[in-house]
């Protein structure tokens, strides 16, 4: 070897120990730069730990320990409030009905009521406005045929020289339809006008079908039941 | 792995929570909105649920078309119980009218027939048929009702073997005691 060449491995040396170094430098790097992002990672994971402390801590703690609990309650809980808002209104509605059908009733029981009395109580001396009474509280084919025979029914009243007073015993509907229902009406009238009269007060059992004429409830068929 | 479920979790249930990192979640006194208006919606619904249903749809269902009907029925049947028997049956006419009636009306029934309706039904050989020919429902209320009848009787005797017929109208008060519709009171009129 020579000196020259001494020289020259020398600063072989010298390079190949520098190569050495930039390497385990660049190794050191890259393991520093590893367990930085893996502090990163980790502060990362620690960060949102830290931002989810800020929520109650009743409620994590209870969807932890209660994972199908939590997952279900809030639907559970709208399907609970849907079925019972629906359960009300269903309530409310059938109520409204009966409300309704009760109002009827008592509609129709009234009218009823009111067309016997307008029937039975007949006063000699102002026979034409009764009659005119009764016509007025009748319908469809008992106020025809009512209307049709009124001429005479008048004079037969003014002939009797009679005032009689109707009650009535009892009403209630016995059926009822869309349009129309029949209610039994028991009533009894009496002569008031003669203290002394052999007239005995006469009860009449009567079905009379009641009809609805425009909003009011009148009578459109009167049967005695003998 | 928690973070995902709890997102899931929020989302299915109620979107206003579901972006818990972007907007706070809705608190007001520092309880959460949104399950608290849940709870109370659930209760307010349910208490309002249940009163309905004691107050109004149990009375209402109890007077129904339904139980109309039946107490119209238990009138009609348990007036002509109680108004037809003939001489050879009386026991068992009684007996069978009693199962009808309830009450003051059952007591003042046993009295009138034994001192009054029995002896002379064999005496005369009484023999009455009663039919309802019109019943209608006066009043209904979930324990008590009134029913209007119309009545035809038919009655023979050994005097007047002829049948002699007689009308009458006659409001009947019943009462429900054990779910049965019984006569409490029984006036013609």
């Amino acid at each position: 070897m020579t000196p020259k060449s001494k020289a020259e491995a020398m600063a072989l040396v010298a390079e190949a120990e520098a190569e050495a170094a930039e390497a385990e430098a660049l190794a050191a790097a890259a393991r520093a730069r590893a367990r930085a992002a893996r502090l990163r990672r980790e502060a990362l994971v620690l960060g949102d730990t830290v931002e989810d402390a800020d929520e109650p801590v009743g409620r994590r703690s209870r969807m932890a320990s209660m994972p199908m609990a939590s997952m279900f309650a809030k639907p559970a809980a709208i399907i609970l409030i849907l079925g019972f808002a629906g359960a009300s209104g269903y309530m409310v509605w059938k109520h409204q009905d009966a409300t309704r059908q009760q109002q009827r009733t008592a509609a129709l029981v009234a009218g009823a009521k009111q067309g016997v009395i307008n029937l039975t109580s007949l006063n000699f001396d102002r026979a034409k406005e009764d009659v005119q009474r009764v016509i007025d509280s009748s319908t469809g084919e008992f106020r025809d045929q009512f209307q049709q025979r009124a001429a005479d029914f008048i004079r037969v009243v003014q002939e009797s020289k009679a005032v009689t007073e109707g009650t009535v015993n009892g009403a209630a509907v016995e059926s009822m339809g869309e349009h129309s229902a029949k209610v039994l009406v028991c009533a009894t009238s009496r002569v008031t006008n003669k203290p002394d009269a052999k007239d005995e007060p006469r009860t009449w059992r009567l079905k009379v079908t009641m009809a609805d004429d425009g909003g009011q409830y009148k009578m459109s068929k009167v049967e005695f039941v003998p | 792995m928690t973070e995902a479920r709890d997102g899931e979790t929020d989302s299915a249930a109620n979107k206003a929570a579901a972006e818990p990192r972007h907007a706070p979640r809705r608190t007001l006194f520092g309880v959460e909105l949104v399950p608290a208006v849940v709870v109370l919606l659930t209760l307010v619904s349910g208490g309002l649920t249940m009163s309905l249903y004691f107050k109004q749809y149990g009375p209402t269902q109890q007077t129904d078309p339904g139980v109309a009907a039946t107490v119209v029925t238990a009138a009609s049947d348990g007036t002509v119980a109680l108004l037809s028997y003939s001489p050879e049956s009386l026991d068992k006419d009684f007996a069978t009218a009693k199962s009808h009636l309830s009450g003051d009306f059952l007591s003042y029934y046993n009295d009138f027939t034994q001192r009054i309706v029995a002896p002379a039904a064999k005496q005369k050989s009484l023999k009455t048929t009663a039919r309802v020919v019109a019943a209608a429902l006066s009043e209904l209320r979930p324990d008590s009702a009134v029913v209007l009848l119309y009545v035809d009787q038919t009655t023979t005797s050994k005097d007047s073997p002829d049948p002699a017929m007689s009308t009458s109208s006659v409001l009947v008060r019943m009462a429900r005691v054990n779910g049965n519709w019984l006569i409490v009171k029984f006036d013609p009129i």
